[in-house]
């Protein structure tokens, strides 16, 4: 089955797709159900969501997106991305920088702050023989209650991320480059609490 | 998902409507649904009317003073609960949901309200639950009678209709 674009769920959650459409007929119902129709309608939206599971994650996902705190982070992380990888290493080097002092404020320093298992996750598989970088981005991070936490941890293990805390006030951070992070996110089981952390800087 | 399916859940959808109070959907696209869902014109026929009751119930209530819209909703999530295979886990699960003080108002979306109609299906929930869920004491006899009045009202002006 087929999806309905990533605009046509901003556009549903915005409220500006039209109603219905002129008619509904058997051979609009069967592209509705195959997920093939070109100009979906707010109700033929909600009942593709309704039975998708993945849909209705990805329109969540797009709610946090929009949320004014994270939507100039994974901005910034899509545009490194896209850019050419020279133009990236520059980023990352800035961001680094910023996690720097994030983290310095944070824990009184990367090298004094120790890798600690969540509370609550006792699966949650973190390495921390991983080599990063002496400032890889870090990003602080929140998990949702359903995160199934062996596939998070290999994703973490695969990235060559990690997460670390809680620190005093309960926070998690996620530390990797901004192409973890990303991913991570775009999974919908960690999302980006806020941008402090210098995945942000340029 | 077959059309049939589909169906299924734009059925949900229009119930969901109803429950969120936002009736302004069209009756034409209930019967289309009803009948890609129903091979048989009869049942597709009642399933239809039965929605439009609902929708005409609700208008009547809401053009009177002592009527409250909320009570129809009462009697739709009361039939929805009676509906189906009766689930005594599901009904268990009601009865915590409702301990911890669920109600409707935690229903923010067409989304939600389908969940809960699927969730309520073969619960079996009695009079005193549904008044719980939608926040008011309801006497279903009395609504559910303006209901039937109203389904009896639809069929008969399809029978003039069709005659």
């Amino acid at each position: 089955m087929r999806h309905p674009r990533r605009s046509v769920l901003r556009a549903y959650r915005e409220g500006t797709l039209p109603d219905r459409p002129d008619a509904w007929s058997r051979e609009r119902a069967e592209a509705l159900a195959a997920g093939t129709l070109t100009d979906w309608t707010r109700w033929e939206v909600a009942a593709h969501v309704a039975t998708c599971t993945r849909c209705r994650r990805r329109l969540a996902r797009l709610g946090e997106a929009t949320a004014p705190w994270t939507l100039p982070w994974l901005a910034r992380i899509r545009a490194a991305l896209q850019r050419p990888r020279a133009t990236t290493a520059v980023w990352a080097l800035a961001g680094a920088q910023a996690v720097a002092i994030a983290a310095i404020l944070l824990w009184g320093g990367p090298a004094d702050r120790p890798v600690l298992k969540p509370d609550g996750l006792p699966t949650l598989n973190q390495s921390s023989s991983v080599a990063f970088p002496a400032a890889s981005p870090a990003y602080s991070v929140a998990f949702e209650p359903d995160a199934p936490w062996g596939e998070v941890s290999e994703w973490l293990h695969s990235l060559n991320a990690e997460i670390r805390g809680p620190d005093e006030d309960g926070r998690y951070v996620l530390v990797g480059d901004g192409l973890s992070a990303d991913l991570l996110v775009r999974s919908a089981w960690i999302r980006c609490v806020d941008a402090a952390e210098g995945g942000d800087e340029e | 998902m077959n059309p049939e399916a589909l169906a299924r859940t734009m059925l949900e959808l229009f119930l969901a409507e109803m429950v969120l109070c936002r009736d302004d959907f069209e009756e034409e696209d209930v019967k289309f649904w009803s009948e890609t869902y129903h091979d048989e014109v009869h049942e597709a026929s009642a399933v239809a009317r039965e929605i439009s009751a609902y929708l005409a119930t609700k208008r009547r209530l809401r053009s009177s003073r002592a009527g409250n819209p909320r009570n129809v909703v009462a009697v739709l999530l009361y039939n929805v609960s009676h509906s189906g295979e009766r689930d005594r886990a599901r009904r268990d699960g009601w009865q915590s949901r409702l301990a911890d003080g669920f109600t409707l108002d935690a229903i923010g979306d067409v989304h939600e309200a389908a969940d809960l109609i699927r969730d309520l299906r073969g619960a079996a929930l009695s009079e005193q639950s549904i008044g719980q869920i939608v926040g008011r004491v309801v006497n279903l006899d009395r609504v559910s009678r303006l209901v039937q009045e109203e389904y009896a009202r639809l069929e008969e002006g399809e029978h003039r209709g069709a005659g």
